[in-house]
């Protein structure tokens, strides 16, 4: 029984999305090897903001957690970069994992306190924060950040002896970090534990009086999150080779929120579309640039009218594989 | 304590500001029956509920279940010792579909945790299946398994009444605490419901019932408790409370019988 109208049910037949998705995967592969440097870029720039997309999805989309300081955990992945690396030499690729456990452990300390806070209130809370590591940079607490200034000077990550230089190295960088992070997040969708933080967003207490742990929950969402944008932090900062406080505003934490809302709560190939949305669009528009930003605000706004549960939101199915249930 | 008795409460406590809500409340449900707390509107009756649940602190008073004190338990913790409970207004988890709002009942009994969730371990599986089965079981039992790929808000009000039962049988209470579950159905669907529900404690599930349909109630219970401005002012069984005449002043306001004092 539907009450909403059909919907296109071929389109979720199983061997359309397999197909759906190879094409998406060769696209991503061959896209470098035909395009020029600078789309290359571009195509980099999109892997990252998924790969921040995916991470705040977690927080946002799965839990329903308003966060508006996403960009403090990517400033601390990309600083724990910047400043182990320079200071004592440990090689780049090396601190990839270091500084999403840096990004996640702050994210826990910081969250312990205000997790409990909800909907709007946690929203002021999050601004506050990003705001206050980005401050905090700027003033160069011990000499450490460098001030407004940031820390230069990041050695380029090896791989296997492979130096990785090129725009072309850093797009699969950061593309099979996106893979490998929206498979797993998959698998924790479809889990338990992804479950739960659904429950959680959908109705606090009914999950709450139905045996969910809500705090542990929460705040393991928001270290997992935190975590995913400290890995896209270090890649970063290794891209740029240097890292500055003024690449963390809360214009970034709006991006990040942006992309997350456009491609659709909790859904994984809805947070990459939005990302690839939310930095194509400004590329698209550069000849008439000065007017960008009124674009960007209209596609926003008609997107939140026209479809507001986002352009690729969720599927809701669970595959019964435990059978036809037998009557007792 | 008699030894029957599966859930207390020993003179329970709850203030809003001003409002005392819950007025030194004693409740002894016991085992296998199923016990109805009935009461005007704004008596205080969910407010039991909230304070057995874990919802709200009492600032009085024990809540006791099979001899072990709740206080200061949290919500989920009380659900995992095996006490259950539905709203009166449906807390379905709307955007999902019935089959995942019924697996939430078994969140609690689940070990899979964050690493063996990704790597899909083995032991991973055999849960998934079992939560799977027994979620199954339950809409099947409650005639819900046609619906059970459709998002919990786009199925019907009865349906939906059945569903969160059924989200409360899948976590395998002790007791369970249905809060009018009858409220809104129609003739038939209130049929099923009480059927249903009479057939609870056969299974093991004890069940606290708070219900304003007289039928539903004298038809169900094996014992009444009422409650007027959060204090207890009447138990015994359903023809005892038909007949007591505290009930009939609680209920219709003071008459021409003279007002007789309740123990």
């Amino acid at each position: 029984m539907r009450l909403l109208g059909k919907r296109p049910t071929w389109l979720y037949k199983q061997p359309v999305r397999w197909a759906f998705l190879a094409a998406t995967i060769a696209l991503l592969l061959s896209f470098p090897f035909w395009a020029s440097r600078y789309w290359i870029d571009v195509g980099f720039y999109v892997g990252l903001y998924a790969l921040l997309g995916l991470g705040l999805n977690v927080i946002l989309g799965e839990v329903g957690l308003f966060n508006l300081g996403h960009a403090a955990f990517w400033a601390l992945g990309a600083y724990t970069t910047a400043i182990l690396n320079v200071r004592l030499g440990i090689p780049t690729l090396a601190l990839l994992p270091l500084s999403a456990l840096v990004a996640g452990g702050c994210a826990w300390l910081i969250s312990s306190p205000i997790i409990h806070l909800r909907g709007d209130y946690l929203c002021i809370v999050t601004i506050a924060l990003g705001e206050i590591v980005r401050l905090v940079l700027i003033n160069n607490p011990a000499g450490l950040t460098g001030g407004p200034n940031g820390v230069i000077g990041i050695a380029r990550p090896v791989f296997l002896g492979h130096v990785i230089r090129t725009p072309l190295d850093f797009y699969f960088l950061v593309w099979a970090m996106v893979a490998l992070c929206a498979f797993a997040l998959r698998q924790l969708q479809r889990s338990r534990i992804g479950r739960a933080w659904n429950y959680i967003r959908e109705d606090e207490i009914a999950a709450e009086a139905m045996g969910v742990d809500v705090r542990s929950l929460k705040l393991l969402a928001f270290v997992l999150g935190a975590a995913l944008a400290g890995l896209a932090g270090n890649i970063f900062a290794a891209k740029m080779r240097m890292v500055s406080p003024d690449s963390f505003t809360f214009m970034e934490s709006c991006l990040m929120f942006c992309i997350v809302l456009l491609g659709g709560m909790g859904s994984i190939p809805g947070t990459i579309l939005g990302a690839a949305l939310v930095v194509l669009f400004p590329e698209i528009f550069r000849p008439v640039a000065q007017y960008r930003l009124l674009f960007f605000g209209l596609a926003l706004a008609a997107t939140m009218y026209f479809r507001p549960g986002g352009l690729w939101p969720r599927r809701r199915a669970v595959e019964f594989t435990a059978g036809r249930a037998a009557r007792p | 304590m008699r030894n029957d008795i599966v859930l207390e409460t020993q003179g329970i406590t709850k203030r809003f500001r001003g409002l005392v809500a819950v007025d030194r409340f004693d409740i002894a449900v016991r085992a296998f029956t199923i016990h109805s707390l009935i009461g005007p509107n704004g008596a205080g009756k969910t407010t039991v509920f909230n304070v057995i649940t874990g919802i709200y602190r009492p600032e009085e008073g024990k809540v006791l279940f099979q001899g072990q004190v709740l206080n200061g338990l949290k919500p989920h913790e009380i659900l995992a010792r095996g006490i259950a409970r539905t709203f009166q207004n449906p807390r379905l988890f709307k955007n999902m579909t019935c089959l995942e709002n019924t697996m939430a009942g078994q969140h609690a009994h689940g070990r899979a945790g964050f690493w063996s969730s990704i790597l899909r371990l083995p032991h991973q599986r055999r849960e998934e299946k079992k939560i799977q089965e027994q979620a199954g079981e339950w809409l099947h039992r409650l005639g819900l398994w046609p619906f059970r790929h459709e998002l919990a808000r786009n199925i019907p009000y009865g349906c939906q009444k059945l569903l969160e039962l059924a989200r409360a049988l899948a976590a395998q209470p002790k007791v369970l605490l249905l809060d009018e579950p009858t409220c809104g159905l129609n003739e038939s669907e209130k049929a099923t419901m009480m059927n249903f529900i009479e057939g609870l404690p056969k299974e093991g599930i004890t069940v606290l019932l708070v219900e304003h349909n007289m039928n539903v109630v004298m038809g169900l219970s094996d014992l009444i408790t009422v409650m007027n401005y959060g204090k207890k002012i009447a138990e015994g069984t359903p023809e005892e409370i038909y007949n007591n005449p505290v009930v009939v002043e609680a209920y219709l306001g003071r008459g021409e019988s003279n007002v007789v004092k309740s123990g």
